[in-house]
């Protein structure tokens, strides 16, 4: 096992900035894939999201040096790519833009884009319950307020603490809490019907 | 720890179901929970929406091996720069790298250098801008825009506004020519001369072989092709059955015609139109009785014999010259003749008239001069008024069935309607009068 794979992402950076390309190469495969569904969630556009990805890794990259460490790696990541997110958002809003839960073919009933991304193959259940859980979830999520998602997603999908999500979007710590209570209580409530559904169908 | 109440309880209940309490909080927080029915059930649905999360499907990353690439060529960058430093105090006093101070060249040289930079500034593109519109907007000022182009001084002419509406009314002079028509001639009476027949020179400035029966003949010609508009002074009035051949009334002189004045109200009357709209009709005398102008020498032996009579009755004539050249329209100053008298006038003048006679008491006057109105100008503004007022003639002349049929055109028009509704039956009840009177004449009489 390398030893920098347990090293914390300020170490890491730091190696980096003194010429240590594989710490950041760490770096990348600790936050690529949730740093990736943070942004294919908030931008729902995997091609964009890809190129966002790439668009923070390379800002990284780039200003590296002016990481100050006040503040944790991870903080400053998502802050950076928090704002891409938002400067592409407000871009994609006069552009009808393909949705997740599109199927990609001329076949209505065919892969999405949400089953391309995850898997070459279509959902295994989907064909059985007629109505994806997952898809449900995910649909659930992409319905919320903007400032819930991201609390959500970051909370959920990126494991950041209250505090570091508070650095982030710029709000007190409180108001993430309540943000993020308000985000399981819709998502809740958006699953309620689908588990009477499926509970009926049983 | 202290039983937890639901206002303090509430905030945990997040953070319980996201397990993100230490267990002592946590474990209270849940005994308040299982007591209290409002916080278990907020707590289920916190953890159900939970739950949800967790089956949130995670997309796996694309490859980022360009921005790995990228991370290696920086790494290697900043390695090559840390080998380069010769040492710590280089990084600390940095060299300063300035540009090599420019060659010094001549006066010149240096002359254009400060007027390129002064050009590439862009106050000085902003002022070229300014004054380049203030330049055009004064070019689209009239005062400067029309500049004489042929006067090499530069002397400012006024512009003819009217000219896009009118022709110009500016009297310019021009050289005459051999074929143009022979100016407008007006008879300008002298005093103390009322009967002179001698020419001035304006009839013939440069006539050495003309006689003084050929002036005569001239200057009768032109009297009677202007004597019709030529105004008479007040001392002078002359009639027109005077004027006989061979007898000039004046100085016969180039230049408009004054304006039409009438002595009397029948002459206006006739003269208001064809003033205005009818050329001439009155026979011209020939290019030889007419004489020639300027110049050009005057007719001898044929138009020395005297001209025969000419019809005197009064027509007015605006100009001599049957169609005069649009040059001698406009270059002449008609005060005013040009342009059209109103269509109103005449049948304003005679519903006036009209009236006037009807309050008068002169109603059989007044009622042909009516039905003249209303036929003549059936479209005159206060026609249905006229129709009321000849009604009421018609009626006080006893003609009660005439006077019907006009008050029953004048019905139609809702301007007059509520007057001709009154006229009616005052007609009606005088038409009833006049037959019981008759009924008792009838009565009377019979034995």
């Amino acid at each position: 096992m390398d030893p920098r794979d347990d090293a914390s992402d300020e170490i890491l950076l730091r190696r980096f900035i003194d010429g240590d390309a594989d710490a950041f190469e760490v770096l990348v495969r600790r936050f690529q894939r949730p740093l990736f569904n943070f942004i294919l969630r908030s931008v729902r556009d995997p091609d964009r999201s890809e190129e966002l990805l790439q668009e923070v890794f390379l800002k990284v990259v780039q200003r590296a040096a002016e990481f100050q460490g006040s503040s944790k790696v991870s903080t400053w990541v998502y802050t950076i790519a928090r704002n891409l997110c938002i400067d592409t958002s407000r871009k994609m809003v006069f552009r009808r833009h393909r949705s997740l839960d599109a199927s990609t073919g001329d076949d209505p009933d065919g892969p999405t884009m949400l089953d391309r991304a995850a898997a070459a193959t279509p959902a295994a259940d989907r064909a059985v319950s007629g109505g994806d859980l997952k898809e449900r979830i995910t649909r659930a999520v992409e319905e919320l307020p903007e400032e819930q998602r991201e609390v959500f997603l970051m909370r959920e999908v990126s494991n950041m603490a209250f505090k570091e999500i508070a650095e982030v979007v710029g709000v007190p710590e409180n108001t993430v809490k309540s943000r993020m209570r308000y985000a399981l209580e819709r998502l809740q409530r958006a699953l309620a019907e689908y588990e009477d559904y499926a509970r009926e169908a049983k | 720890m202290t039983a937890l109440t639901c206002e303090s309880c509430d905030p945990l209940l997040v953070e319980l179901a996201l397990d993100e309490l230490d267990d002592a909080t946590a474990s209270a927080v849940r005994e308040h929970a299982e007591g209290c029915d409002a916080c278990s059930r907020a707590l289920a649905r916190l953890t159900t929406g939970r739950r949800a999360a967790r089956d949130l499907v995670r997309v796996d990353a694309p490859d980022l091996s360009a921005v790995l690439a990228a991370a290696r060529a920086r790494a290697r960058e900043v390695r090559e720069a840390r080998v380069s430093e010769p040492g710590p105090a280089a990084a600390v006093a940095p060299v300063e790298i300035t540009e090599p101070p420019p060659p010094r060249g001549s006066f010149v040289d240096e002359a254009l250098r400060w007027l390129g930079a002064w050009a590439a500034r862009p106050q000085v593109a902003m002022g070229t801008l300014f004054v380049l519109m203030v330049g055009i907007g004064l070019w689209y000022v009239p005062q400067f825009r029309w500049r004489s182009a042929g006067d090499p001084d530069g002397t400012m002419v006024e512009p003819d506004t009217t000219a896009e509406l009118a022709p110009s009314t500016e009297v310019q002079r021009r050289e005459r020519l051999a074929l143009d028509e022979p100016p407008t001639l007006r008879l300008a009476p002298e005093p103390g001369r009322d009967h002179d027949l001698r020419p001035t020179t304006a009839i013939a400035p440069s006539t050495p072989a003309g006689t003084e029966a050929t002036r005569t003949e001239v200057a009768h010609t032109r009297v009677l092709e202007t004597e019709r508009v030529a105004p008479a002074p007040a001392d002078q009035e002359l009639a027109v059955a005077d004027v006989v051949s061979g007898e000039a009334l004046g100085r016969v002189e180039e230049g408009p015609l004054p304006e039409v004045r009438a002595h009397s109200t029948e002459t206006a009357i006739a003269l208001a139109p064809s003033t205005t709209i009818a050329p001439t009709t009155a026979p011209l005398a020939p290019a030889e009785e007419r004489g020639s102008y300027a110049g050009a020498p005057v007719a001898p032996a044929p138009s020395v014999a005297p001209a025969p009579p000419r019809p005197t009755t009064v027509t007015p004539h605006a100009e001599t010259s049957p169609t005069p050249s649009p040059m001698a329209r406009s270059s002449v100053d008609r005060d005013g003749l040009d342009t059209p008298a109103p269509a109103t006038l005449l049948p304003n003048a005679i519903h006036r008239q009209a009236r006037s006679l009807a309050s008068a008491g002169q109603c059989s006057d007044a009622i042909p001069r009516y039905e003249a109105l209303l036929r003549d100008h059936a479209d005159y503004a206060d026609a249905p008024r006229a129709m009321l007022e000849l009604a009421d003639c018609l009626r006080r002349v006893g003609r009660l069935d005439a006077a019907a049929t006009w008050i029953a055109r004048a019905e139609r028009f809702p301007s007059v309607s509520a007057d001709a509704r009154r006229a009616r039956v005052q007609l009606e009840s005088q038409a009833e009068a006049s037959r019981r009177a008759s009924s008792s004449e009838a009565t009377s009489t019979e034995p």
